[in-house]
């Protein structure tokens, strides 16, 4: 259904290069001198993950509208799939197409980076496993509210705390100490950081591994918030 | 037989009926205003410590941006009423009531606009007081032109509203509107630092106008803006106003509904 639909793809690229090409190259000329590096390799990595977080979280809106608007969840039950296997592939279904929706993205800071073909296979992972964590975020979103205003809210404030309680903009030197332990619970920025350890030519596991457990812990939640939508 | 509604009162009625929208939806005015507030004293406090070889005060300058930025994001969700009312098939009831499809746009646009008003004036007041301008005079001027572009950007909303009939691309396409319009202007960072091709570009965005008009307000001392200011808020009113309208026309003559 995804593939079907490239206009989808197509959007979510322009809405990459927006943020990397405008916002990013924009901050890049203002913040430069000041910090020292980069600064425009140091936030490419996090467009690219909101570019991800916008689309693992359509796997929530889905959910959402068969369930309120569209009243076809009743339906979808009934077809012959065992309801867990049911609810745990359209987390995975999420999961996907994000990665899909990201990779021309993920391409593009591939080609930033110079980073070789197995490390670019890693920088999928890292999308993959990253958008495991929204898409649970936005299943569990969208078993409970009732009213697109909450779902809409829960978004935007899923958003926010990715972008703004992480090391997305900033070193975490710079973080007060009760916003750098939020960020530590925060998948995005051990996303980031692991998409910056690979420009800097290593896999770490030590950034990865926290990443992954959040994205389990974050994906069972929103499986079993959604399975229990299933049971009447 | 009831005589046709005046003007005005159709203009009321519809005005109202949004911003009875505004106190039942209490989770988005909670959400923006801490959204607002994280981005005040999180972000733009830490990347102005970031930026501290500026010959500016980036802080003062993202304060003003991020109220017209707000207004710009809150004023794109009468879309997203209009839309969420087709897709329930309550806006072909509204549109068979006594009153042009003209007045109907206008109406809507002007409630998204109040609506965006109520929701920014305690912002509008907190900027001015953290950057040292707590002057009534100045609050009401700025108001007048968050109102003026919140209007255009309700009318341009509509636009999309109208234009697009698959949820799932209304939803990414006026998340690209929001973020296009915001972020190619000088809300959020001044046109020097911006690439030099998107420069004159964002010169002519209302967003950049009005975040001028309101910098100049707010921060006389070390911001100007001129006449053309002006004129490029008021034309992107009439063009949105315009285009809004001729899709509810063509709304009207039917389609298929995704």
């Amino acid at each position: 259904m995804f593939f079907a639909d490239r206009y989808m793809i197509v959007i979510m690229f322009v809405n990459f290069m927006i943020d990397l090409g405008v916002s990013g190259l924009s901050l890049n000329n203002l913040l430069s001198r000041s910090v020292g590096f980069d600064y425009f390799l140091y936030i490419a990595p996090g467009a690219n993950l909101i570019t991800a977080t916008v689309a693992a979280f359509q796997s929530g809106r889905d959910v959402w509208r068969e369930r309120i608007i569209q009243d076809t969840q009743h339906y979808l039950l009934t077809l012959p799939v065992d309801k867990s296997t049911f609810a745990a592939s359209r987390l995975f279904s999420g999961m996907l197409r994000a990665v899909v929706t990201v990779l021309p993205g993920t391409v593009v800071i591939a080609l930033l980076y110079g980073l070789s073909f197995p490390f670019f296979l890693v920088s999928l992972l890292v999308m993959f496993v990253y958008s495991g964590a929204v898409a649970g975020l936005s299943v569990a979103a969208a078993s409970m509210a009732n009213s697109l205003e909450l779902f809409a809210t829960v978004r935007s404030t899923v958003q926010v705390y990715l972008s703004f309680f992480s090391t997305q903009f900033y070193p975490s030197s710079i973080l007060p100490p009760a916003v750098a332990a939020v960020s530590a619970f925060n998948p995005m920025t051990w996303a980031v950081q692991s998409f910056r350890a690979l420009q800097a030519g290593s896999v770490n596991l030590g950034l990865l591994a926290p990443l992954a457990g959040l994205s389990g812990a974050l994906m069972v939640v929103g499986f079993m918030l959604y399975r229990r939508t299933m049971n009447y | 037989m009831s005589a046709k509604p005046s003007t005005l009162s159709v203009i009321r009625w519809l005005v109202e009926r949004d911003l009875r929208t505004l106190v039942k939806s209490p989770f988005i005015i909670i959400n923006r205003t801490i959204f607002f507030l994280i981005q005040l004293f999180v972000f733009a406090v830490l990347v102005s410590r970031l930026a501290s070889s500026l010959d500016f005060n980036y802080f003062d300058f993202y304060s003003v941006g991020l109220v017209v930025s707000t207004i710009t994001s809150i004023a794109f969700i009468i879309g997203e009423d209009l839309f969420e009312e087709e897709e329930l098939g309550l806006l072909d009831y509204l549109l068979s009531l006594p009153f042009g499809h003209s007045l109907f746009v206008l109406g809507r646009a002007l409630g998204g606009a109040v609506r965006g008003l109520i929701y920014v004036t305690p912002m509008m007041v907190l900027v001015a007081y953290v950057d040292g301008n707590l002057s009534p005079v100045g609050i009401a001027g700025s108001l007048v032109v968050i109102f003026i572009l919140a209007t255009g950007i309700s009318g341009l909303s509509i636009t999309l509203a109208m234009l697009i009939r698959n949820a799932n691309r209304f939803d990414i396409t006026i998340a690209l509107a929001e973020l296009a319009t915001v972020r190619v202007s000088a809300a959020i960072y001044p046109l020097f630092y911006m690439p030099g091709v998107l420069q004159p570009v964002a010169s002519y965005s209302p967003v950049t106008s009005a975040s001028n008009v309101v910098r100049a307000i707010i921060l006389p001392a070390s911001y100007s803006s001129g006449v053309y200011d002006w004129v490029i808020l008021l034309l992107f009113v009439g063009i949105f106003f315009g285009l809004g309208s001729a899709f509810l026309f063509r709304k009207i003559e039917g389609g298929k509904f995704e």
